[in-house]
């Protein structure tokens, strides 16, 4: 369980986290989205006791992580902008952690090592960017942590190890109930991947949800009606009666067919608009994207320009 | 708890990475060690380099005080290098080591590094001939590097980038000891008495353990061993302390804390402000420490200093503007404090009855006690020094501009207290009044300390060797008429009885009393107690042993009756004034009639050598007369022998040219043989 609070960080006077709030369940994979500048990075950081916060308090199973040595042993951090000792091969970077960690699991190592398919013996900062990023994501994953925090993880990965790079994360969050916090600018990267997301922006958190949650609530709706019953754009007054009892958060016509947006169960959904004996009725899939759209309050929301 | 102790925790994984990665360093370090420590042995052969083992064991081998400080330096600065990148900084404090632990392994890193090869090549020496005396300088090393390692280890926690580390690290190195040449630079500007001698010098050196270990070898003090032990761990500690409130986000910045940022602002500032000023003062720009130089060094140092702490060029803003004026009040408060004495340094002078002994160091000494440091213990003559000291400050004549008169002599002396309570010291440069008024100087001179002091019998003098008796007056050497007497040792007990009688009863009017001297005194002394580090030729060797000799060298002015009784008694006072019978003629010009050029006198010639033989009595005594332009020059010139003695100027006399040498004499113009002289000349 990671748990962030109330937490505040500025730079030379500048803020970059303001009273943040941020709850990861144990087990659990949490995608940590917003723009370049939102204060991922430093949330992360704080988070992995590199940056101490101005005020606030990031902990790990209840306790503080700054300058944590246990809690640190149990945890691996892929930042974004990497760092490996100047002269080592990946295999001296092996020995370094295996004497750091007291988790490092040379058998995972070496079953990486095949998959991934690196260099051993040539120096880790000749890699190419993408092949230090598998380096680093092998190596953190070999330490067995328990806490893994990922800023912008699969950026410069190729779409097969990406898969790969994910496939071991969601083995491991199965399997050992490792917590992930992961960031990313990018909302689509992360949909079929975490269980909660938290938007953050300008240093707050605009929101923080479960996505089985929040999926169950909302339904994007496809459905047209016979010619005549007061379905299309210029009834708008007849689809508020016609719909009473769901919350609208969006309607749009296109000829007959209306799409909608609906905050419902969806039984409730489906008996409201079934007793209106409508000529096509679906429930379509909502991606991600829209359902942080309509949470937030709609298209126009500046959320657009956030997430996409 | 578990955090602090992790500051004396090292991580074993992470020492051996950093002696891995940083292999470079103790490697070059050994080649450094071994061609300033063993090579000179292996090229000149180990046997007979007794002086070299001497040379390390009194750490004066430059090359190893410069390596005890230099590989710290980079030592240190190689492994806290991770703190000058955000990615490495990142990545580290990512890892399970705690702050404490990255810092406790960076030091001992850095210490492994820096003595290994000094260790090595402390053992080799000490296995091929300098056995146990390597120990002393060995352990020396170990606490220099140690000392500086943890310097160096402040100066990373506070930059944030090696430049700026290596700059820090040079203005921490230097920073005690600077900061006592500042203040004695402005304190001898403008305060009366400042004097960086005694225990500010004293401090300048002892501020840096690199100048005191290799300037004072082998005299330490113990103290300042154990302050300089001390300091490693205080310094450990303050360098942890930095580090656990380091921001890491602020790595590749220049400085990781506001607060150095403002310092940094401050030194730099202060230091170009001063460095500017004494260059226009030396340019005769304007005095120090208040000129044009000192504000355009202070405006360019405070811009620039603030341009690299915030590393642009984006300066002109309200924050530079307040430190501007920040700086300035500091200033203003610090002048004005020293102009003003606002301390009441100027005016402080100890209480007779806190003064357990006083010194006399300088010019003043020099003249009165012919030796340049006396020391007075007695609670009367402490009470003369504090009121000597007392008219200084109240009658300090450079400083009223009450003017220079006949009889004053420009002095630079020290007076060093030593108190119940430390130590004071103040010094001069100004003038004195010799007067028979002056009672403090004529206590002092007359006292028993003093005169013991001046006892020529005192056996701590050492054996006399040799005493040769000559003409004085400068230039003209008694070799040219054959004038020079050395006595023979069994003349030495008589004659030194004589002089020292003269000596001890020898009263302050008579001492200041205008008067030429007769002959001059040389006494050599054989001393058979010599310092074992003294070298060939300073001391030599005789059937009662080593030796090395002191000279003395004393003036006979005509009061020393038994003296020269003694000189005429044994036939000697003729032979050592016979010169004055070989005197040709003299010219003499009044030197207030010209600016400043000895051509533009107008010069009066003299015959009359009887006249000229009177006049050489009238000259002044040793204590130097300040206001000469107001004196007449008598240039005298005495036939000289050449066939055995050289080349000398040649006048002609009779139409033939004959070789002469000169003897100068200033008589003063209230002197009665000057209008005789006048008159008789040509």
């Amino acid at each position: 369980m990671i748990d962030i609070t109330s937490l505040t960080k500025q730079f030379d006077k500048t803020p970059a986290l303001d009273g943040l709030e941020l709850h990861v369940k144990k087990g659990s994979i949490y995608g940590l989205i917003g723009v370049n500048g939102s204060g991922k990075t430093t949330a992360l950081k704080i988070v992995t006791g590199i940056l101490r916060p101005d005020i606030g308090e990031a902990r790990m199973d209840g306790e503080p992580v700054y300058d944590n040595l246990s809690l640190k042993a149990r945890m691996g951090f892929i930042p974004d902008e990497l760092f490996f000792f100047g002269s080592y091969s990946l295999t001296e970077c092996a020995s370094f952690y295996k004497r750091l960690f007291p988790g490092w699991n040379a058998e995972r190592f070496a079953e990486m090592k095949e998959r991934f398919a690196l260099p051993e013996r040539r120096r880790v900062t000749r890699f190419s960017k993408g092949m230090q990023k598998q380096a680093a994501f092998m190596l953190t994953m070999s330490a067995m942590p328990d806490f893994l925090i990922l800023d912008e993880p699969i950026d410069g990965l190729d779409p097969l190890v990406r898969k790969l790079v994910w496939k071991y994360i969601v083995d491991d969050v199965a399997a050992r109930s490792m917590t992930v916090l992961v960031s990313s600018h990018n909302l689509r990267e992360m949909e079929g991947i975490c269980d909660s997301i938290g938007i953050l922006h300008r240093g707050k958190m605009l929101i923080e949800r479960d996505l089985d949650e929040l999926k169950s609530d909302l339904h994007k709706v496809q459905v047209a009606f016979p010619e005549g019953s007061g379905s299309g754009a210029d009834n708008a007054a007849a689809a508020v009666e016609r719909y009473n009892g769901l919350e609208l958060l969006h309607r749009e016509t296109r000829g007959t067919v209306e799409l909608l947006i609906i905050r419902a169960p969806e039984d409730i959904v489906r008996s409201v608009i079934g007793a209106q004996n409508p000529l096509i009725f679906d429930l379509l899939p909502l991606s991600l994207e829209e359902i942080f759209m309509y949470e937030l309050g709609g298209e126009h929301s500046e959320l657009g320009a956030i997430i996409f | 708890m578990n955090s602090a102790l992790s500051y004396f925790k090292p991580s074993a994984a992470l020492l051996r990475e950093n002696l891995k990665r940083f292999w470079g360093v103790p490697a070059i370090g050994m080649v450094c060690w071994f061609f300033a420590g063993i090579f000179p042995l292996l090229a000149d052969g180990i046997v007979n380099n007794n002086w070299f083992f001497e040379t390390i064991a009194e750490m004066h081998n430059p090359f190893f005080i410069f390596f005890s400080i230099a590989f710290p330096f980079v030592a240190s600065g190689v492994t806290m290098r991770y703190l000058f990148s955000t990615a490495s900084s990142s990545a580290m404090h990512t890892l399970p080591f705690t702050r404490g632990k990255l810092f406790c392994t960076s030091f001992v890193s850095s210490a492994v590094m820096s003595l290994a090869p000094a260790a090595v090549t402390f053992l080799v020496l000490s296995l091929v001939g300098g056995g146990i005396l390597m120990l002393v300088p060995f352990a020396l090393t170990v606490l220099l590097m140690l000392f500086y390692t943890a310097m160096f280890h402040i100066a990373a926690m506070l930059t944030g980038n090696a430049v700026l580390y290596t700059g820090v690290s040079g203005i921490l190195a230097a920073a005690l000891s600077g900061a006592v040449l500042l203040v004695g630079l402005y304190g001898q500007a403008l305060l009366y008495g400042f004097t960086l001698n005694g225990v500010y010098e004293t401090y300048a050196v002892r501020f840096t353990p690199l100048l005191y270990i290799a300037l004072t070898s082998p005299d330490y003090e113990p103290v300042w061993l154990a302050v300089y032990i001390l300091s490693v761990p205080v310094m450990y500690a303050i360098g942890a302390a930095l580090y656990s409130r380091r921001r890491i986000e602020r790595a590749g910045d220049s400085f990781t804390f506001t607060w150095f940022e403002t310092l940094f602002t401050f030194i730099i500032t202060f230091a170009g402000m001063t460095i500017m000023s004494l260059i226009f003062e030396a340019s005769e720009l304007g005095e120090f420490p208040l000129n044009l130089g000192s504000i355009v060094g202070a405006a360019l140092c405070f811009l620039i200093a603030r341009m690299v702490s915030r590393k642009s060029l984006r300066v002109f803003n309200r924050r530079t503007l307040v430190q501007g004026g920040s700086y300035l009040c500091v200033i203003a408060l610090m002048l004005c404090t020293l102009v003003f004495d606002l301390t009441g340094y100027e005016r402080r002078v100890p209480d007779a009855r806190d003064v357990k002994s006083v010194s006399i160091v300088g010019s003043l000494s020099y003249h009165l006690f012919d030796t340049l440091e006396i020391e007075f213990t007695e609670p009367e003559n402490i009470r003369h020094v504090t009121a000597l000291h007392k008219m200084m400050v109240n009658d300090s004549r450079s400083r009223t501009n009450t003017g220079i008169r006949e009889g004053d002599i420009l002095m630079n002396f020290s007076l060093n207290y030593a108190l119940a309570g430390g130590e004071l010291a103040r010094s001069w440069s100004d003038y004195i009044t010799m007067e028979s008024a002056n009672e403090s100087l004529k206590a002092l001179f007359e006292s028993r300390e003093a005169k013991a002091q001046a006892d020529i019998l005192n056996p701590d003098l050492g054996t006399p060797a040799g005493i040769t008796l000559d003409a004085p007056y400068g230039m003209m050497s008694s070799s040219y008429y054959g004038g020079s007497v050395t006595l023979s040792s069994d003349d030495y007990g008589e004659f030194l009885s004589a002089l020292n009688k003269d000596i001890q009863s020898e009263t302050w009017e008579e001492f200041i009393s205008p008067h030429p001297d007769v002959v001059n005194v040389n006494i050599a002394y054989n001393v058979y107690d010599q310092p074992p580090s003294m070298q060939p030729p300073l001391y030599g060797q005789s059937s009662s042993g080593s030796f090395y000799s002191i000279n003395k060298s004393i003036e006979i002015p005509p009061h020393y009756s038994n003296t020269i009784t003694w000189l005429k008694q044994n036939g000697l006072h003729a032979r050592l004034t016979e010169w004055q019978k070989r005197i040709l003629s003299a010219e003499l010009y009044d030197r207030s009639t010209a600016n400043n050029y000895p051509w533009e006198y107008e010069t009066l010639y003299i015959s009359d050598v009887a006249l000229i033989q009177s006049a050489l009595g009238c000259g002044r005594n040793h204590l130097t007369y300040t206001d000469y332009s107001m004196h007449w020059e008598l240039t005298v010139f005495v036939e000289v022998d050449d066939k055995n003695y050289g080349w000398h100027d040649q006048r002609e006399y009779n139409g033939v040219m004959v070789p002469v040498t000169i003897v100068n004499i200033s008589l003063p113009p209230d002197a009665p043989i000057l209008k005789e002289l006048i008159a008789s000349a040509k």
